[in-house]
């Protein structure tokens, strides 16, 4: 029990974030905001997610697969200066057909990717993957916790 | 009467009809012959250079239409073991979804910073790691059979609520896990002869094998849900994690605390009773790294 926990940790993180969240959103009115592409991205997972709100448990607004373009807007105010509302520096708000959500930036690359089921169509297509596990392979990417260690230096 | 002018006219035009018969009948003659015999124009073509074309041109259909087969051969590759064990991984995930109950909302503890921290401390640097939490004891811990320098791990977050662990703790899990890994002991349960060949071959003219497949998922939760490690791989990952965590003693120590409350909670917890049929065993593992008294 000497032991700190990760438990309360995170507890008083999530109060934190909520209390910065009511701050900063209150502070900015919507129509205060505009939204314009910064350029196209595509989604780099075998399957993901569009959240209607950069959180990984927000609804979600649809699923793209590898390789699936998207837009990548920035919301700037006013006087022309982009604005990064706090917990969203990990994701990315991006236009994907008539949805407008947020896509983990770890999830989205420049270029387009050497993706598996276009690698190896025939054997994907021999899994006889069904709706259920596509929706769970979606959901994977949304609960991954993902890191990489550091290049030596 | 006829006038003599007829006469003189119609002999004019004969004689004009005559000359343009004359002038055309040798020339009608060739044309037909030019017809006829196509090897008079061979050397032309030749000279022209339209023989070469033509075969150049046919050349490229035959070139494009082999690149077309192979493309069309390709579609049916069975991906090779650099790719392979990362995707099956995930499938296992994808398939297991509801037992193992990683679909669940969770706190941010930040593993990964720490996790990532921990093995830049042991000097392992670029690796990417993929951690899943699951609400779910079913299987504790473990680090699934991934890519070059990827890691996939799955922890248990009942197990870290029940014992209370501070993220140096968790790292030390995962740390063993991530050896167990290395030495490859996963990989070579699953991988099999018939698995072996099966990857990086190609599939074309015959039927996908999906018995293959879902018989090889299968020996995922055979390892993680009943058979487990042997006794000989437990003892050598031990002997390794011994090894590397000597140089740092506070840490070798929190990690002896950790077996001690692992063992504790499995002899204890009716939940956790399976986990030493999985790694076998917390208490030996303890024995195997505390020192041995000398006899005197």
């Amino acid at each position: 029990m000497g032991n700190y926990s990760v438990q309360m940790e995170s507890l008083m993180k999530r109060i934190l974030f909520f209390t910065l969240c009511l701050f900063s959103y209150s502070a900015i009115s919507a129509d205060a905001v505009k939204k314009s592409m910064i350029g196209v991205k595509y989604f780099s997972e075998m399957m993901g997610n569009v959240h209607q709100n950069p959180s990984r448990y927000s609804q979600v607004l649809t699923t793209i697969s590898c390789n699936h373009p998207v837009k990548v807007m920035k919301e700037v105010s006013k006087d022309g200066k982009e604005m990064i509302f706090f917990g969203e520096n990990n994701w990315n708000l991006v236009t994907v057909g008539p949805y407008e959500g947020y896509v983990m930036s770890d999830y989205l690359s420049d270029k387009k990717n050497e993706c598996f089921e276009e690698q190896y169509p025939k054997f994907f297509d021999g899994l006889n993957l069904d709706i259920n596990d596509l929706y769970y392979w979606a959901r994977l990417y949304d609960q991954y916790v993902q890191g990489k260690s550091k290049v030596r230096q | 009467m006829i006038p003599a002018k007829f006469f003189l006219l119609i002999s004019a035009m004969l004689l004009f009809t005559g000359t343009l018969l004359a002038e055309s009948g040798p020339e009608k003659k060739e044309q037909g012959k030019d017809l006829l015999d196509f090897s008079s124009i061979k050397d032309i073509i030749k000279k022209d250079g339209l023989e070469g074309e033509l075969k150049k041109k046919q050349d490229e259909k035959r070139k494009y239409l082999d690149a077309q087969k192979l493309k069309e051969m390709r579609r049916f590759n069975v991906p090779t073991q650099d790719v392979f064990w990362s995707f099956f991984s995930e499938l296992w995930l994808v398939k297991n979804a509801t037992s193992l109950k990683w679909d669940i909302h969770k706190p941010d503890f930040e593993l990964e910073k720490a996790f990532t921290a921990f093995l830049e401390s042991q000097g392992h640097f670029e690796k990417k790691i993929k951690i899943l939490l699951m609400d779910s004891t079913e299987i504790v811990h473990a680090a699934l059979p991934s890519n070059d320098n990827e890691y996939i791990f799955i922890l248990s977050l009942p197990f870290i609520r029940t014992m209370d662990l501070s993220k140096v703790e968790i790292s030390l899990i995962l740390f063993e896990d991530f050896v167990r890994i290395r030495k490859g002991y996963f990989k070579n349960y699953v991988l099999d002869k018939e698995l072996e060949n099966f990857l990086g071959s190609n599939f074309n003219g015959k039927p996908f094998d999906k018995k293959l497949i879902d018989s090889h998922l299968k020996k995922y939760s055979t390892l993680l849900f009943e058979k487990g490690f042997t006794f000989q791989e437990q003892f050598e990952t031990t002997k390794e994690i011994d090894v590397l965590l000597k140089n740092d003693l506070k840490m070798w120590n929190t990690y002896l605390t950790l077996l001690e409350k692992i063992d504790n909670l499995t002899k204890s917890n009716a939940l956790y009773k399976k986990y030493n049929q999985i790694y076998p065993s917390p208490e030996l593992q303890l024995n195997w790294l505390k020192p041995k008294k000398s006899e005197l």
